[in-house]
């Protein structure tokens, strides 16, 4: 298998975990940016961000060796990732043109005019940055102290050089250490073998510059928390398509006593006890029942298909979730959705087709029956991106896009 | 258990019925047959296996598994750009990028004099169909050719060649031949080269033969124990489609899904049969990644579902349709190439364009799991190159660089994207 150059930030290999977290930056180049600053900038703050990791802190530069390891001790550990959006390509909005490579496929800004995907509107409470930008950098570390830090340095770097770059938005994530989500129900339990992420996840030559890159996907989703918990357990774990305490997945239903419908989880066994021949099946097993079949867990993986079959339309997911306002107001929360993919096309068209995420805003029966579990609106977007992710490049990822420049 | 050779698809032909039928009376149970040979042929091939379903078998779950027109294993050799410009196209002898259309789909493009796409026909019908129906309906076949050209008649010779299908003395056999050598392959007539229709599929691998095989080579339990975690679990497409002696290929997006579907079903102790009569059918359409020029959304009308069939056995379902025309009504003022896909935020300009919004699906209906018991052993695994798994390239790139010869060639037709 060929070596990857996937920069850091993304946690697919064998035993890594993503750190707990999360704070992503997103930056505009100032009006009439020349390419060499737009180069310049970037790679003044790759530089210092690398410092970072070793104790550097431009602010206290002389400090003693104790200090120093110190600050390495809490920084150390913070990964940063550069990603470019659509807007560094739209030569509309940069004169003189930043970059002349070719916008990647599937590499646009998500639409404004209308609802960002088939089933998903934008929140009311939107962001007024919409999560669009020329540059992002995804800062993931052990402590809100390290990547916190990490982002107040790229603006005291960005104010004090007067770089031709700046901070138009920040978004900031935790994980949880138990596996589940806001909706309670373990997340990520499908998520792809270990020894098939690569293939998901890394971009083929095409454009050339972005072969052994990848493309993320931002999408930062409000959950309606109060019309999630209005749903009663057996309501929700026919939408999530798992029980929710045990995280198995939902096989069937059958009728309770007074005639509801009860959602029947494979039995929490040890696997070795529930394959045949002592197989491993991670995925859930194959349903038929209308109502399983439309639950979030069977439309987001529909063909349950590894990622050498294009079609299963697999994609990494990485998300941190998040808590924006508790106040006499009500409460702001949701999902940093983040997902690393090989090609864009996938994401879409998870969130296009039918019977995928298309025809539903987060699960169940795209028709109502009257033994469907409420249609909800779970989901909205305040703010979301789709960025390319460069391979690993010196002096920082992505730098040949602007080399390519000087040399047209 | 007795591994069983015979599979379902016989007793499902005669279940379902297209919504206009082409058939006289008894012709079913005469196609019904024809099924049934490929189907050995296919088991002769690659051999019995235990989890295809007899008639006898109860088979209650109906699934389906889905995949986009659009060829990955092209755009995965080529680049997208190229691969959409290859698919379309067009030489003096009509479609050569057909022969680049091979997720069971294949599609024509009409365009205006400016090269903009006007009109978009794609079908799924087997040509293994077209030929028996050929063969044993001349008047309904050029009918049907008729209707999909738009015009009133067709001439039989332009479909059969000079021994037109008319002579009574020539038997069924002999027009199936006519028209195989005439509408296949490399076959000029323009009623299915693209220049004036499209009716049948006639790219080399879209065909009954090779759905049979590609599902009989599947439909067979096999585990593979993963190089970095050790778990045995049931193999994917990298560990199971160099096994198939070339069933299925890799970097589709049709084939690995079906692959592993079938395998997975087989990893459960299914049984599993085709539902319906063998074939590909058009699922549906990513409408809302359409948007008109003022960005309004694109109305399904425009899309025509056509050669739909029924399932007598489940009346709800919506009808399953093999051909699919796009077209922007003309008091709207604008043509296909005039709307943008919100995905790519570009103007469709190719038919590719287009058979990325086009849904496809194979159904198969499965017993309830654990009823077949196999014994299998794991296949020894290494972990195939991400890139090399993304599918064999040689013949793409050997037909690109004919493409582009096209291209510099001032003076021939070949490399033209299709224009009319």
């Amino acid at each position: 298998v060929s070596e990857d150059r996937l920069q850091d930030g993304i946690y697919f290999r064998s035993g890594e975990r993503p750190p707990p977290c999360y704070r992503l930056l997103l930056l505009d180049y100032l009006p009439h940016t020349q390419p060499e600053q737009a180069r310049a900038a970037l790679e003044r703050i790759s530089t210092m961000l690398t410092g970072l990791r070793t104790g550097t802190v431009r602010d206290l530069d002389g400090q003693g060796e104790e200090q120093a390891a110190k600050a390495a001790a809490e920084l150390g550990e913070t990964d940063s990732m550069f990603a470019f959006g659509a807007r560094l390509f739209d030569h509309t909005l940069h004169e003189p043109a930043l970059v002349v490579a070719p916008r990647p496929n599937y590499l646009v800004t998500l639409r404004e005019d209308g609802d960002p995907f088939p089933a998903v509107h934008w929140s009311p409470e939107r962001d007024r940055q919409g999560g669009e930008a020329d540059v992002a950098i995804q800062l993931t570390g052990p402590s809100d102290a390290a990547v916190n830090r990490g982002a107040v340095e790229v603006w005291k770097l960005v104010a004090d050089e007067q770089l031709s770059i700046a901070i138009v938005a920040s978004f900031a994530g935790f994980s949880r250490r138990d596996g589940r989500g806001w909706l309670d129900f373990h997340d990520g339990v499908s998520n792809i073998e270990s020894s098939e992420r690569l293939v998901a996840i890394q971009a083929t030559a095409d454009p050339a510059w972005m072969v052994g890159g990848t493309y993320m996907a931002f999408l930062r989703f409000q959950v309606d928390l109060s019309a999630w918990r209005a749903l009663t357990r057996a309501q929700q774990e026919l939408i999530v398509g798992r029980d929710k305490l045990t995280g198995e997945p939902v096989l069937g239903v059958r009728r309770g006593p007074a005639g509801e419908i009860v959602p029947v989880a494979k039995a929490a066994t040890p696997d070795e006890e529930t394959s045949p021949a002592g197989a491993d099946f991670r995925e859930p097993p194959e349903v038929s029942n209308p109502m399983v079949k439309a639950s979030h867990l069977q439309r987001a993986n529909r063909n349950r298909a590894s990622p050498w079959a294009p079609a299963g339309q697999r994609i990494y997911r990485q998300g941190y979730e998040f808590l924006e306002n508790l106040n006499a107001d009500g409460i702001t929360l949701g999902l940093n959705f983040v997902s690393f993919q090989a090609d864009l096309g996938s994401l879409r068209r998870v969130l296009h087709l039918s019977g995928w995420l298309g025809d539903v805003n987060f699960g169940g029966l795209a028709r109502a029956s009257p033994d469907n579990p409420p249609s909800v609106q779970l989901l909205s977007l305040l703010a979301g991106g789709l960025y390319c992710v460069p391979p690993r490049d010196t002096p920082f990822p992505g730098a040949r896009l602007f080399e390519d420049h000087a040399n047209s | 258990m007795v591994c069983r050779g015979l599979g379902a698809a016989r007793a499902s032909a005669a279940r379902h019925s297209r919504s206009t039928s082409d058939d006289a009376p008894g012709d079913e149970a005469l196609w019904a047959a024809r099924i049934e040979n490929a189907l050995q042929e296919a088991l002769a091939t690659y051999g019995a296996t235990c989890h295809l379903a007899t008639d006898h078998d109860v088979t209650p779950e109906t699934i389906l598994t889905d995949w986009t027109a659009f060829p990955a294993r092209i755009a995965g050799c080529l680049t997208r750009e190229h691969a959409c410009a290859l698919l379309d196209w067009r030489s003096a002898t009509g479609d050569q990028g057909r022969n680049y259309q091979e997720e069971y789909a294949e599609w024509r493009t009409v365009r205006s004099t400016h090269g903009t796409i006007r009109r978009f026909e794609l079908t799924t019908e087997l040509p293994d169909y077209w030929v028996w129906l050929a063969g044993r309906n001349p008047t309904r076949t050029l009918e049907l050719l008729a209707s999909f050209a738009g015009e009133e008649n067709v001439d039989p010779q332009a479909v059969y060649g000079e021994r037109g299908p008319s002579r009574e003395s020539l038997t069924g056999a002999q027009r199936e031949s006519a028209f195989t050598r005439h509408m296949l392959g490399a076959g000029e007539s323009p009623y299915n080269n693209g220049t004036r229709a499209i009716c049948c599929m006639r790219q080399s691998t879209n065909t009954l033969g090779a759905l049979l095989g590609l599902v009989v080579a599947s439909c067979r339990a096999r585990l593979a124990r993963d190089g970095v975690s050790g778990f045995v679990r049931c193999a994917d497409a990298a560990d199971v489609i160099p096994q198939l002696k070339g069933a299925a290929e890799l970097g589709r997006n049709s084939d690995p899904v079906v692959v592993e579907q079938l395998t997975r079903l087989a990893c459960e102790g299914r049984l599993i049969a085709l539902d319906g009569a063998p074939g590909v059918y058009i699922h549906g359409i990513q409408l809302e990644r359409l948007a008109a020029p003022d960005g309004s959304q694109v109305p399904e009308e425009w899309f025509s579902f056509q050669r739909t069939t029924t399932v007598d056995t489940k009346p709800e379902e919506v009808v399953r349709a093999q051909r699919l025309v796009f077209e922007v009504p003309p008091e709207h003022g604008i043509c296909i190439g005039d709307l943008i896909d919100i995905a790519t935020g570009e103007p469709i300009r190719s038919g590719g364009d287009v058979a990325d919004l086009v849904q496809l699906a194979v159904y198969l209906r499965t017993s309830a799991p654990g009823v077949v018991e196999d014994a299998i052993d794991p296949l020894p695994r290494a972990l195939p190159d991400p890139v090399a798994a993304r599918g064999a390239c040689e013949e793409v790139l050997a037909g690109w660089r004919d493409f582009e010869r096209g291209l510099n060639t001032p003076a021939s037709s070949a490399g033209d994207t299709g224009s009319l």
